[in-house]
């Protein structure tokens, strides 16, 4: 082989270049972690991660940079569109998981990174999904379940809940297979923190933060038919009962009446979280269109008071659900009722600002 | 505990393997059965104290097997009888992981014997067996997954072609039951689907008690997917051919028949109410024949933890729409009586004061919001007139009945 021959032997077998890597831009799967390469030297102290430099030691364990050159201790699970890569436990050691004042200062890190401006967002929730799945892992095999880890569970759901609302924000071609695994260790995550409840209700009755957490489930999963959530009724019966008076579940128990009565007025009145607002608008129009007067045109002012939407914003959300507007003489704009071409709009909806949040 | 002498305590023992012995060469399932029957004879409520005795015989002797080896007739058992005796003897000592871990050993031999076993006689056995794990996993929670994995396992052994089939249906009961101990109700639509597809052509050869048990969970399950119809076909299976001298079973089927009958327009009387002690449905009755939403919500609180425990909470709170159906209608007969030509117009605001008398404040945007869903669900027959703020009904059977079917979750018609 010549130099040639032999210089790109070498970038092949570097891990950052393996043949299964693909380039992020195409929105193919690739390695998460390659996209920040590793320094394998041990004795460096920081390591550059791509757009993000901060001391080696709390990202990954001493050995993890030699481990990952090694091919055959990957263990690669294909997720959907997306592959997501772990160690193979047989190579993982004791001095590899990191103890948890570690993992405490590195999730405060990672959260720090959550506002960052300087890059895209998908980027920066990318990085720190991957590496709080490890800490989540480490916690995990250290079978660490008190206080502390109770309280870096919270924060990770709620890093979880920003990227689910964020997300739907960034324009990439990759975003709904990083919202739907997004969403997808959202809902592990909270099942972790439950179980870690429940392991410490002996010595406290309920912590501090549970109500808000076990009320953020209901909230998520709306939709009981949804193939991630298990039966409401079968959810509340294992909720303590002290929770279930708690004013958080209270207040997420209204919004489910709201919700599952088709109660658009109390419901948008309520909740500003897409995608069920937008669901439940669709619900309103095609009610409104089904049961009013047919000489009696629906004034978009009042149909945007009851969808707390701008006008402007009404007009073109009938339009996607497949009805007409129509303008008088004096100007004023409203919705024909008993129209037969009503659709559930295909696909996701545009982003309505709501119209309580500009007032 | 009592310590008997040696030689009392091999004769015990000696006498516990001669039975096992002869129950199983003269085929004598009563018998067998009761040799590991732990729960019932170990209850306070026993009187055979038999396996009480020779539980204390063999902490005492601490040598069965020797005993179990001396003996052709008993040796032939020995793989069965060790792990038994094991498990005898840490049930009597109250420890019992290892009885549960010990009766699982036997459990397995015993299954492995019972497939060589051309007919079915040993199926009374295999349903004590079946039960003991399940209630031995339940006093050791840690074993219940463990437990639904082995019973898992024995329905295997029995589904499918023969006379041991008719067994299959007790131990899925069984599994029911440990799944919704363990909260994992969502295996029940796998044991579920082999139980259909195994059993289709011959659900009414099991025994009634089975069938009952088995359409009382899936109808449970029914529930609380809000599959309505469905649950009602279940549970009042269950009903109708539940032994009427098992009080206590028909109040467990009432409980959720009583919330699927009424989120199907179906009202039970007061006295049913009051037989199997079922009043805390009473107010939520009265509020669906008033009209009264604020008796509904006030029956909701009063037992909302009952409620919530048993699943039937939300299924209660959606009758919320058929009680707004009984205002209006009541609206509708008071105009009636004063006006008969206005009575079909009902003006919002007259449904607002109504609400307000109540003790609810709603103004009119939600009131229109309210009587929208009512027309769309087809509890009100007529439409809407936003702009004289007027709900017009239909000349001709305005407020119709259910009749048998719930009112529509939106999401199925949207």
């Amino acid at each position: 082989m010549d130099e040639s021959g032999r210089r790109r032997q070498q970038r092949r077998n570097h891990p950052s270049s393996s043949s299964s890597s693909t380039s992020s831009s195409t929105g193919t799967p690739r390695f998460r972690s390659q996209k920040f390469s590793l320094n394998p030297d041990k004795t460096t102290q920081s390591s550059n991660f791509g757009p993000f430099s901060m001391p080696y030691h709390l990202f990954v364990p001493e050995h993890e940079g030699e481990m990952r050159q090694t091919l055959a201790s990957y263990i690669l699970v294909s997720l959907s569109s997306c592959l997501a890569l772990t160690i193979s436990l047989k190579y993982v050691q004791a001095s590899d998981v990191r103890p948890l004042s570690v993992l405490e200062d590195t999730l405060n890190y990672l959260l720090y990174l959550l506002d960052s401006s300087e890059h895209p967002f998908e980027v920066v929730h990318d990085f720190i999904f991957d590496r709080t799945r490890s800490i989540r892992q480490d916690l995990s095999m250290q079978n660490i379940v008190n206080d502390r880890a109770i309280h870096m569970y919270e924060k990770m759901v709620k890093f979880h809940v920003v990227s689910r609302h964020r997300l739907r924000n960034c324009g990439s071609s990759s975003i709904s297979s990083l919202q739907y695994l997004n969403m997808e260790q959202l809902t592990k995550t909270l099942a972790s923190l439950y179980i870690l409840y429940e392991a410490n209700h002996r010595s406290i009755s309920i912590y501090e933060n549970e109500a808000e957490f076990r009320s953020l489930y209901v909230l998520l999963h709306l939709d009981s038919k949804s193939q991630q959530a298990e039966s409401k009724s079968f959810w509340f019966c294992r909720v303590p009962s002290l929770i279930m008076k708690s004013k958080e579940m209270h207040f997420t128990g209204q919004v489910l009446r709201f919700y599952r009565m088709g109660n658009y007025r109390s419901f948008l009145c309520t909740v500003s979280d897409e995608p069920f607002v937008n669901e439940v608008r669709t619900l309103a129009v095609s009610y409104i269109n089904n049961c009013c007067y047919k000489l009696h045109p629906y004034p978009l002012e009042q149909l945007s008071k009851l969808l707390m939407m701008k006008e402007s914003d009404v007009e073109s959300f009938c339009h996607a659900c497949g009805l007409e507007t129509v303008t008088d003489d004096g100007g004023t704009k409203s919705l024909p009722t008993k129209q037969t071409t009503f659709s559930i709009p295909k696909g996701s909806f545009q982003s309505y600002s709501l119209l309580a949040l500009q007032q | 505990m009592a310590y008997p002498s040696m030689g009392e305590a091999h004769r015990r023992t000696t006498d516990y393997l001669n039975k096992f012995s002869d129950a199983v060469s003269y085929q004598d399932v009563a018998s067998l059965a009761h040799l590991f029957s732990f729960s019932f004879s170990f209850s306070f409520s026993s009187n055979s104290p038999s396996l009480l005795s020779v539980a204390d015989a063999l902490n005492f002797f601490q040598d069965s097997n020797r005993l179990i080896k001396q003996s052709d007739k008993f040796s032939q058992f020995g793989e069965i009888l060790a792990p038994l005796f094991r498990s005898l003897q840490c049930y009597r000592l109250g420890n019992l992981v290892d009885a549960y871990h010990a009766f699982e050993k036997f459990a397995n031999v015993f299954i492995q014997e019972f497939r060589n076993w051309e007919s079915a006689w040993a199926l009374e056995a295999l349903y004590v067996i079946a039960y003991e794990i399940r209630v031995l996993a339940e006093r050791s929670p840690e074993k219940l997954k463990g437990a639904g994995s082995f019973l898992t396992k024995v329905f295997g052994v029995l589904a499918g072609k023969g006379q041991k089939r008719v067994g299959a249906l007790y131990v899925t009961c069984q599994l029911f039951k440990i799944y919704f101990k363990l909260g994992t109700v969502n295996l029940c639509r796998s044991v579920i689907r082999s139980i259909e597809t195994a059993c289709i052509f011959y659900f009414e050869e099991f025994p009634r008690r089975d069938k009952v048990t088995c359409m009382y969970y899936t109808g449970r399950l029914e529930v609380f997917n809000e599959n309505f119809p469905a649950a009602d076909h279940k549970l009042s299976y269950a009903l109708t051919h539940c032994n009427p001298l098992r009080e206590a079973n028909i109040r467990m089927i009432l409980k959720y028949l009583i919330p699927v009958k009424l989120s199907l327009g179906i009202l039970p009387k007061v006295w049913l109410l009051e037989k199997y002690s079922l009043l805390e449905y009473s107010n939520v009755i009265q509020a669906l024949k008033r009209g009264d939403l604020r008796l509904l919500r006030h029956a909701l609180q009063e037992h909302e933890d009952q409620f919530l425990r048993s699943g039937v909470y939300l299924v209660l709170e959606k009758l919320e729409l058929q009680v707004y159906q009984r205002l209006v209608k009541k609206i509708y007969f008071i105009q009636k009586q004063e006006d008969p030509s206005k009575a079909h117009q009902l003006k919002l605001e007259v449904i607002v004061k109504a609400l307000k008398w109540l003790e609810m404040e709603v103004d009119l945007d939600e009131v229109e919001c309210i009587m929208t869903i009512l027309i769309y669900e087809n509890l009100v027959k007529g439409y809407f007139a936003h702009k004289s703020k007027v709900v017009v009904l239909s000349k001709q059977d305005p407020f119709p009945e259910l009749n048998g079917k719930p009112v529509n979750s939106w999401r199925l018609t949207l």
